[in-house]
């Protein structure tokens, strides 16, 4: 079922094409990895299907309906958007953090209720940042911080989740928890999650799907295993990528 | 030092008498020497006397604005910088209390406020909004520390500088006193249809910037992130915009420039409330009604001789701490 669509998303800046026509159709219960090179507009696509820019032309649909940009309240329930920015602007603390991904399910003078403490809860055990609740999140080491603010995205219990780069600055441990947590939820709860990858060995590994982006364009969509292939990837990279297999999981390894 | 735990779970619970207290202070402390049994007594025996005149003519109106005030700047000021995610955004140092003034000159001074007793908050609501708007175009989207007090500085002086033009034009030197001494902040000489008449205005912008809280939570992880969750930056904005327009317009239109309490009063109660921005916004009001009648019973205890302008009291302490403020910024980016 598809969730979450994009069709021929066009959007240039300053006369610079970013995006030249993406279409892209986000089904439940599937982890689709968006990959490419810096500068191919994995952000500003991500940003796009996320309700937070007008695309200059194509449409984004969630649910079947044209999604509203900026997203109203009902969207913020649905999709929850990680942005790639790990910005907290006050010294507030790890479950205020977590906590703020309820405010779509709260009214604006309504108090937290049993059902927003338990999400917060799951969240934080999810991504394994229960331990430091209390910690004021601004002092938080690079990879923390980035799974509290994974917590908080989780904390909204939205069926499609939209991660910038949720594995960046995390280590081999975390990164698999995380990636191997995104997995679960989709594959066990039926969200559909599209997450910005650079790890190539991630991306085969976790992703039922690869979607390469290259100046703005869909280079590949598909399985792994199909999508990311020596050609492709010299051509989107520029440098020789050779794939291999260790314990029979595909792994990338530049020449 | 870290407040006790159940101020930081409930701290209106310790505002709200110590505000409480501070009205009564401020109602039982004046020139006069008219104690609040002898207004009692004087109010018992039919209400016709000279206690109850002072109290109900002077002292009453002079507590009322300093409570309507002072929370009309302090909630303000935390509205502000929980939307600028800048601790140093403060109605007056931002440059809205002098814009909101040269409102008010304005209309002073085009003798429309002869014509129209409304004329005066409403010509500070304009002033204040426009400063607002105009913050905004200019400081609102990069949020950069030196853009937000660059923009302040530039709109403070060309606020000041517009004022003393009306006032060097001014053709009556009585008007132009008294528009000097106003502008210098004072709750004195104020009288209750003052009251009646900004209180509307800073209920109404109060109501508004308390209902942008949650929208000021989700602006903690950036603007993206705020947007993501529901809360449109476009009508965010506005409402703080607008709600402070009203609550400064119709403070400064009253009483005048009252400095730095918008800047102190959330700094200072933020460890409190664990610095979630929407929980700061109701103890910002109550602390900022706090410091105001602190700072005007202070003012009227000053002893004999003409007393101190409030403006001038809370700048003077204000200032300094705003430069600790600036430093101990500083030194964190440092």
């Amino acid at each position: 079922m598809t969730l979450l669509q994009a069709h021929d998303i066009h959007l240039a800046l300053d006369g610079r094409t970013i995006l030249d026509g993406v279409s892209l159709a986000l089904r439940a219960g599937e982890v689709c990895g968006l990959i490419g090179p810096n500068g191919a507009g994995k952000s500003s696509l991500m940003r796009i299907l996320a309700g937070l820019r007008r695309p200059d032309r194509g449409g984004v649909a969630l649910d079947g309906r044209p999604l509203p940009c900026p997203p109203d309240r009902a969207s913020a329930r649905r999709m929850a958007y990680l942005a790639q920015e790990r910005d907290i602007h006050w010294p507030l603390t790890v479950a205020h953090v977590v906590g703020l991904g309820r405010l779509p399910h709260q009214g604006p003078f309504r108090a937290d209720g049993a059902a927003d403490r338990d999400a917060v809860e799951r969240a934080m055990a999810d991504a394994d940042c229960a331990h430091l609740r209390d910690r004021v999140a601004t002092t938080l080491s690079g990879g923390e911080r980035a799974r509290v603010l994974l917590a908080r995205a989780l904390a909204t219990a939205p069926d499609v989740l939209l991660a910038d780069e949720p594995a960046a600055s995390l280590d081999p441990l975390h990164q698999v928890q995380v990636m191997s947590l995104l997995r679960r939820r989709a594959h066990g709860n039926g969200s559909a999650v599209l997450a910005v990858l650079h790890d190539l060995n991630a991306a085969a590994q976790w992703c039922d799907r690869v979607v390469v982006l290259q100046d703005g364009r869909v280079a590949g969509d598909g399985p792994p295993q199909a999508v990311l292939e020596p050609g492709l990837l010299r051509t989107i990279y520029g440098v020789d990528i050779i794939p291999g297999s260790v314990e029979g999981r595909p792994v990338f390894v530049t020449r | 030092m870290t407040p006790p735990p159940w101020i930081r779970r409930h701290p209106l619970g310790a505002l709200l008498p110590l505000t409480a207290a501070l009205f009564i202070a401020s109602l039982s402390v004046g020139a006069s020497g008219v104690s609040l049994a002898g207004v009692w007594a004087d109010w018992r025996g039919g209400a016709g006397g000279m206690a109850w005149v002072i109290f109900t003519e002077i002292r009453l109106p002079r507590a009322l604005l300093g409570l309507l005030v002072g929370g009309a700047l302090g909630m303000a000021g935390a509205a502000l910088q929980g939307m600028l995610r800048n601790p140093l955004a403060e109605p007056a140092v931002i440059g809205v209390s002098p814009c909101a003034a040269l409102g008010a000159v304005i209309v002073f001074y085009s003798g429309w406020a002869t014509s129209l007793a409304l004329a005066v908050p409403l010509g500070g609501i304009a002033g204040a909004l426009i400063a607002v708007a105009l913050l905004f175009a200019l400081a609102g989207r990069s949020v950069g520390v030196l853009t937000l007090i660059l923009a302040g500085i530039a709109l403070s002086s060309f606020a000041g500088a517009a004022t003393s033009l009306a006032l060097s034009l001014s053709p009556n030197p009585y008007a132009l006193a008294e528009i000097v001494f106003w502008m210098m902040g004072s709750l004195a000489d104020r009288t209750l249809d003052q009251v009646y008449l900004a209180a509307p205005f800073i209920g109404v912008g109060a109501a508004l910037l308390l209902s942008a809280g949650p929208a000021l939570d989700a602006l903690s992880l950036g603007e993206d992130t705020a947007q993501s969750l529901g809360f449109p930056l476009r009508r965010v904005g506005a409402r703080v915009v607008v709600g402070t327009a009203l609550a400064v317009g119709a403070a400064v239109a009253v009483t005048g420039a009252i400095g730095f309490v918008g800047l102190v009063v959330p700094h200072l109660l933020r460890p409190l409330v664990g610095h979630q921005p929407r929980r700061l916004l109701l103890p910002s009001f109550a602390g900022g009604a706090c410091l105001v009648l602190a700072a005007d019973t202070a003012v009227r205890l000053g002893g004999p001789g003409p007393e101190l302008k409030l403006g001038v009291v809370t700048a003077l302490l204000g200032a300094p701490f705003f430069l600790g403020l600036v430093l101990a910024t500083r030194r964190r980016l440092a």
